[in-house]
């Protein structure tokens, strides 16, 4: 491990989690593709590039994660609108059970080795009076 | 900055995005670029008067990693999978062991063809005497000769079946192994098929004797893992699975 890794690290951490958060969006309301995506957009540090979620949105499809529907647009062409499919509700359902752990597992973790004094990893509490 | 500018840089971005996408397949090019046209039509009418469209193609990103968000391997295919993560199997998880159980019933029916084979001679003269009797309880006058063509006919006729059967199961296997959906429908059609062949025939000429027993025995066993393997085939991580794989939808579906 070096210094400067974590950028690296959390870069392939947002792409892992990055189709289990626009399951999430899905979860309450039908969102289309341009409205998802400048939402996403608008996170910080949730996309890179707008344009990189559409491929994920085609996958999600592919995988039956998401459906699909096309709607009239009173201002312009046809819209595609996402919703999330059975199969996605329980992925995100599974998702956030493993993310919670995960997340307070690594939260214990670092709030406890940020109180401990760093030259003293592993010794025992210090007394206090 | 003019329309004219504005509607330059769209298409030389838009130029960029098909010359880094010709590598991707023709459809799931084709969609990306008309998802990403969309995208830009929809923010410059969201902005109002005074497009930035400098703005919008920067945050849209470049062309080149936009298609290799496209390109990349798939969710599951990555093993970041929500049930493979979960420990669950992943999406093809029963996809894989109803393919499995599939080789197992090819094998198994060729042992059956095999075993058909080898006890030719026995089943040949038992079905001949079965017949015989057969004949002279229902006072019919068939020669030797007839009963003998008659049983050649029927034994090839199976074993022709066998090995097709064989194929069968083989061709379906294949095919649920790369998600086609037919395969699914197809194989439980010859299941229900093969369960009424077992039901009403196929005859057994009035045999007895423990080749028959045999046969009948390894028929049961081939029948249970037919059930089995269509048992995985139907789980809704299977279905998942195969609807993964589904050809992509061409035609515009517009929801009232």
């Amino acid at each position: 491990m070096v210094a400067g890794e974590a950028g690296n690290l959390v870069a392939q951490m947002r792409r892992g989690v990055l189709p289990y958060c626009v399951l999430a969006m899905l979860r309450e309301k039908e969102w289309y593709g341009f409205e998802l995506v400048h939402a996403l957009g608008g996170i910080d540090g949730m996309v890179t590039g707008e344009g990189t979620v559409y491929p994920l949105l085609a996958r999600l499809r592919r995988q039956g994660l998401v459906e699909t529907s096309w709607q009239e647009s009173a201002t312009g062409p046809p819209r595609r609108y996402y919703r999330l499919a059975p199969a996605g509700r329980e992925a995100l359902a599974d998702f956030t059970g493993s993310w919670r752990r995960l997340r307070d597992s690594v939260d214990g973790l670092l709030a406890s080795s940020a109180d401990d004094p760093p030259s003293s990893p592993g010794a025992p509490d210090q007394a206090t009076d | 900055m003019s329309d004219h500018n504005d509607d330059r840089l769209v298409a030389d971005y838009l130029r960029r995005l098909t010359s880094a996408a010709s590598a991707l397949p023709a459809d799931r090019r084709a969609e990306l670029i008309e998802e990403i046209t969309a995208h830009i039509a929809e923010a410059r009418a969201a902005q109002g008067q005074a497009p930035i469209v400098a703005d919008i193609l920067e945050r849209l990103g470049d062309p080149a990693q936009i298609v290799q968000a496209a390109a990349e391997p798939s969710f599951s295919e990555l093993g970041a999978g929500p049930h493979v993560a979960s420990g669950h199997g992943g999406p093809a998880g029963h996809v894989r062991i109803a393919v499995r159980l599939m080789y197992v019933g090819a094998a198994a029916s060729l042992i059956k063809v095999i075993v058909d084979l080898a006890t030719e001679s026995t089943t040949r003269s038992a079905a001949l005497t079965a017949l015989k009797i057969g004949a002279k309880k229902s006072g019919l006058r068939v020669s030797a000769s007839q009963l003998g063509s008659g049983i050649t006919d029927t034994l090839v006729l199976a074993w022709v079946l066998g090995l097709i059967g064989v194929g069968l199961w083989i061709l379906v296997a294949r095919a649920s192994g790369r998600g086609k959906d037919w395969a699914r429908a197809t194989g439980s059609v010859l299941f229900g098929l093969y369960t009424l062949a077992l039901l009403i025939g196929p005859p057994n000429m009035g045999i007895r004797g423990p080749e028959t027993a045999a046969a009948r025995i390894l028929a049961g066993i081939i029948w249970l893992i037919g059930l089995a393997a269509l048992v995985f085939l139907w789980q809704r991580d299977s279905s998942r699975f195969f609807k993964a794989h589904a050809p992509r939808d061409h035609g515009a579906k517009l929801a009232n």
